[in-house]
C-alpha cells in the first residue's frame, strides 16, 4: 500500500538522497546464509533486489528509489514555521506492531509533504492485577497479571487542516489491529476582540452555557415545589 | 418468560443470565428510569434554607419510592459466573474468571506479571 503512494508522489518530490543507503540487505543476507549453511543449497527468490553497486551490475534494471527507501529510516520533512498542527498520539498493548505502525505513518507524512516531529515515546502504561489462584480458600497462593500501554507521540507541524485530514484519513483505512489512535488537532483563529472598547464577549460565547447534566434535575426541582403537594 | 416476576417490565441484560444477574440488572434499569426524580427529591430535603413542609414532605415522598429505585442497591456483578465478590472494576469479571480467561489469553494485552 506505501508503495503504491511512493510510486506515484516519487516522480514529484526530489527528497531522495541516493548517497545515503548503503549495503545493508547485502550483510544481513550474507549473515543468514553463514548462519544456515543448508537454505544455500535452496536458493530463495530474491524479493528484494540488490541495490548496491557491485562490478557486474551493468545488465541489472534500476530499482525504484521509492523501493530502496522501504530499507531506511523513515525520511522527514524539516519544520520550517513551527506552526504546532496536530498531536497523534497512538497506543497499543505491544509495542512491536506500535512501532512499525508509527514507521508507517511517518513515511505517509513524508510523501504528503506533511512535516512531522517524533515518535517521542510517553511514558507506558502498566497495570497491575493480583488475585487469588484457587477458587476457594488457600488466600497465600496469589497470580500477577499486568498489562502494558504503550503510547507514542507523533506532531504534525506547517499543515492545512485539508492535508492534515487527508493524513490521518489514510493512517485510519489502513489502521491495524489493536493500535488506537488520539489526534489532537489545533486550530488558529485572529484575535476579534478589541479589548480598548467594552463590546463584551462573542456571540459564541456570550450564549455559553456549561453543561452541567443537572439541568433536567432543576427542571425537576422547579416542577416539584410549584406543585400543589409542596404549596401545602 | 410468561409471568415476570419483577414489579416493572424490563429487558433482559446479554450474556450469561442468572437471577442474581437479572435482579441487578432491574434495579439499575429502574433506579436509571428514576434518577431525576430522586436528585430533585434529595435535593429539596436537604436544602435548609427551604421550608420545612416542603422538606418534609420531599421526605416522605423519597421515603416511599421503592428500595429498587435507589442507586444504593446496585452492586457490581461478574459477567461471566455472577458473583458479587471480587469482581475486577477494569473487566467486570470476579477474580476466577478473571485468572481463566486471562491465562486463556482472552483478554487483550493481560499477560502473567513479571517485574
Amino acid at each position: 500500500m506505501l508503495s503504491k503512494a511512493c510510486a506515484r508522489t516519487i516522480g514529484a518530490r526530489a527528497f531522495i538522497r541516493p548517497s545515503a543507503f548503503s549495503a545493508v540487505r547485502l550483510q544481513s543476507t550474507v549473515a543468514a546464509n553463514a548462519a544456515n549453511p543448508a537454505s544455500t543449497a535452496t536458493p530463495t527468490p530474491n524479493l528484494y533486489p540488490d541495490t548496491t553497486p557491485q562490478e557486474d551490475t551493468q545488465g541489472e534494471k534500476p530499482v525504484l528509489k521509492s523501493l530502496e527507501a522501504l530499507y531506511q529510516p523513515p525520511m522527514r520533512i524539516p519544520v520550517t514555521h513551527g506552526h504546532l498542527v496536530a498531536d497523534i498520539q497512538l497506543r497499543s498493548y505491544e509495542h512491536q506492531n506500535l512501532d512499525f505502525f508509527v514507521n508507517f505513518v511517518q513515511r505517509a507524512a513524508f510523501y504528503l509533504g506533511v512535516p512531522m516531529t517524533g515518535p517521542k515515546p510517553l511514558p507506558t502504561r502498566r497495570e497491575r492485577w493480583t488475585v487469588i489462584r484457587s477458587p476457594f480458600v488457600h488466600a497465600k497462593s496469589k497470580e500477577n497479571f499486568e498489562r502494558h500501554t504503550h503510547k507514542r507521540l507523533l506532531r504534525v507541524w506547517d499543515t492545512n487542516p485539508e492535508v492534515l485530514e487527508l493524513l490521518v484519513s489514510y493512517v485510519k483505512k489502513h489502521s491495524m489491529v489493536g493500535i488506537g489512535m488520539k489526534v489532537n488537532a489545533f486550530k488558529r483563529e485572529p484575535i476579534k476582540i478589541d479589548f480598548d472598547k467594552d463590546e463584551g464577549l462573542p456571540e459564541g460565547l456570550a450564549n455559553f452555557e456549561p453543561n452541567t447534566g443537572d439541568d433536567a434535575v432543576n427542571a425537576k426541582v422547579l416542577e416539584l415545589l410549584n406543585s400543589p403537594e409542596f404549596k401545602k | 418468560m410468561g409471568n415476570f416476576r419483577f414489579p416493572v417490565k424490563t429487558k433482559l441484560p446479554p450474556g450469561f443470565l442468572d437471577a442474581h444477574i437479572i435482579r441487578d440488572n432491574f434495579k439499575r434499569q429502574q433506579a436509571a428510569a428514576n434518577e431525576v426524580m430522586v436528585q430533585a427529591l434529595k435535593y429539596i430535603a436537604r436544602n435548609a434554607v427551604l421550608p420545612p413542609k416542603a422538606r418534609l414532605q420531599a421526605q416522605l415522598q423519597l421515603n416511599v419510592m421503592p428500595k429498587y429505585t435507589k442507586m444504593t442497591q446496585v452492586k457490581n456483578r461478574c459477567i461471566a459466573s455472577g458473583s458479587a465478590r471480587a469482581v475486577i472494576t477494569d473487566f467486570r469479571l470476579c477474580r476466577t474468571q478473571f485468572r481463566e480467561k486471562a491465562r486463556a489469553g482472552e483478554l487483550p494485552g493481560v499477560k502473567k506479571g513479571v517485574w
